[in-house]
């Protein structure tokens, strides 16, 4: 199966277009009739935003650009967002005490707890927390209170997924040095699998509502079934997969865009939104979560001296897009330095000067802000259903790559 | 000493109580946070690690230079230059 974005950038890359290193970019953005909507807003928003030099540059350009100045209403909603994840960091932490377990795997819960916590503030947007509260209207403070363990449970969610990734991917920080990769392993599991039930049954099991808790519970359990696809296939891909580059974006959704649909299901079936807007308030959030994603596999190589994904020989877009882009005598090349998963500097300059000279870091860009605009093309839908949107165009801005 | 402006985050004016630049001295980005630090307390549990190391999540730029490019938060500092705290990425949540 063709990607149509992935057929326009070879394309220009043949006729000798595009690449960050100096070459001429006329065309590369130009409006082609065989990508979608969104494809082709994005096209449009890269070419607009960047002046595209090397990539180095262009990485800073991006970075530059990220810390957003917001306005008086903005602030606002930032400062709104942050008090609430204040308050569901001092309940995840807190309801640890209401649930029976030893005194070493709270304090490991514990731990996992307070290392995401710190992460969680220094960014515009926290979608596990800031997703669940972003659709209520001004004011609604006792449904602010009632959306508290769900929002605790998503975050669970999130933590426990986040440190089984570090596991999977040998990017633990010093933080579990003390732990052994099996408690590390479990402390995971039961956070983002049980503690999330838990607290369902704990806050959300009503008389007359006695299905609600369980099919909360569900849904998280459907979420880790897709989470644990994502996660397997990521580790299965490789440079000769068939389904190159298609498969590397799929498994971003996969991976992590299910993370967010979780937060966008859990509220929708607690809120009883109606069908059409529970779809679209999920399609929002697996969108901007993937948007995330990918934009994060770009700037892991851009912006770390030493790579984890190059170290682990991780096949994200843009590693897809180089080896599929490269001429056949140099693909052997690329592979073989790559699968080496050396964790030296040099090594991995000499793997990021080859990724260079494709298009891979605009084409994952293009790729990334697509999500970002389909993300944007869920908001007029969930307007229509009665939501209040603005928390969700202020994530799409502060989140926002791209200056358009 | 080197006089340095730090430039600060939109997400991190609530520690340096609204102020998206700061005057700050050091010879070093690491003198230079700490100076911001004593001015401001807060920035230091934000930005590093228990063990004293710049979160994965956090980029100091000295002028255009990325500090982790250079020798992280030992990279010399010169009187004039522009410090700036920059999250990694546009949004929070990956794996």
């Amino acid at each position: 199966m063709s990607d149509p974005m992935f057929e326009h950038f070879i394309a220009a890359s043949r006729s000798g277009i595009g690449s960050t290193d100096g070459r001429s970019n006329a065309g590369l953005f130009a409006e082609n009739r065989s990508l979608s909507e969104p494809e082709n807003l994005a096209l449009k928003n890269i070419e607009k935003s960047f002046s595209c030099k090397d990539n180095e540059t262009l990485y800073q350009e991006i970075l530059m650009a990220s810390d957003k100045e917001l306005d008086s209403d903005e602030e606002k909603l930032a400062a709104a967002f942050f008090e609430d994840r204040e308050r569901v960091f001092d309940f995840s932490e807190g309801f640890l005490g209401k649930v029976p377990m030893n005194a070493n795997i709270r304090r490991s819960f514990g731990l996992a707890i307070e290392e995401v916590r710190k992460e969680a503030f220094i960014y515009p947007c926290f979608p596990p927390i800031d997703l669940v509260f972003a659709t209520l209207k001004e004011g609604d403070e006792k449904s602010r209170d009632d959306l508290l363990p769900l929002a605790a449970a998503s975050l669970y969610y999130y933590i426990g997924v986040a440190l089984y990734d570090d596991l999977i991917d040998k990017d633990l920080g010093a933080t579990w040095s003390a732990h052994s990769k099996e408690h590390v392993g479990l402390t995971a599991i039961g956070i983002f699998a049980g503690l999330p039930a838990k607290l369902f049954k704990y806050y959300y099991a009503k008389p007359g509502d006695a299905l609600m808790h369980a099919g909360l519970s569900q849904i998280v359990l459907d979420t880790i079934y897709d989470q644990a696809i994502g996660q397997y296939q990521d580790l299965e891909i490789n440079l000769e997969h068939e389904e190159l580059p298609q498969i590397s974006e799929k498994t971003s959704t996969l991976k992590v865009g299910t993370t967010g649909g979780l937060s966008g299901r859990l509220l929708s079936t607690y809120l009883k939104l109606p069908d059409a807007a529970a779809r679209h308030y999920v399609d929002f959030c697996t969108s901007l979560y993937t948007y995330m994603q990918i934009s994060s596999d770009i700037f892991d190589i851009w912006n770390k001296p030493v790579s984890p994904d190059l170290t682990n020989a991780t096949v994200t877009l843009q590693i897809a897009y180089t080896y599929l882009s490269l001429p056949e005598n140099e693909k052997k090349e690329f592979k073989r330095k790559l699968e080496s998963r050396n964790a030296n500097i040099e090594h991995h300059n000499d793997l990021r000067k080859i990724i260079g000279k494709t298009n891979a870091f605009l084409f994952s860009l293009a790729k990334a802000e697509t999500h970002r605009q389909k993300a944007l093309m869920s908001l007029p839908h969930l307007e229509k259903a009665g939501l209040p949107i603005s928390s969700l165009r202020y994530f799409t801005k502060v989140t926002a790559i791209c200056k358009a | 000493m080197q006089s340095v402006t730090i430039k600060i985050p939109s997400m991190l004016t609530r520690l340096s109580k609204g102020q998206r630049s700061v005057a700050a001295t050091g010879n070093t980005v690491r003198e230079a946070i700490t100076d911001l630090e004593r001015q401001y307390p807060g920035f230091q549990a934000q930005l590093y690690t228990h063990e004293g190391e710049l979160h994965t999540y956090v980029n100091i730029f000295v002028g255009s230079e990325n500090s982790r490019f250079l020798n992280g938060l030992d990279t010399k500092v010169e009187g004039g230059n522009t410090i700036q705290i920059l999250p990694a990425i546009a949004g929070g949540c990956v794996l």
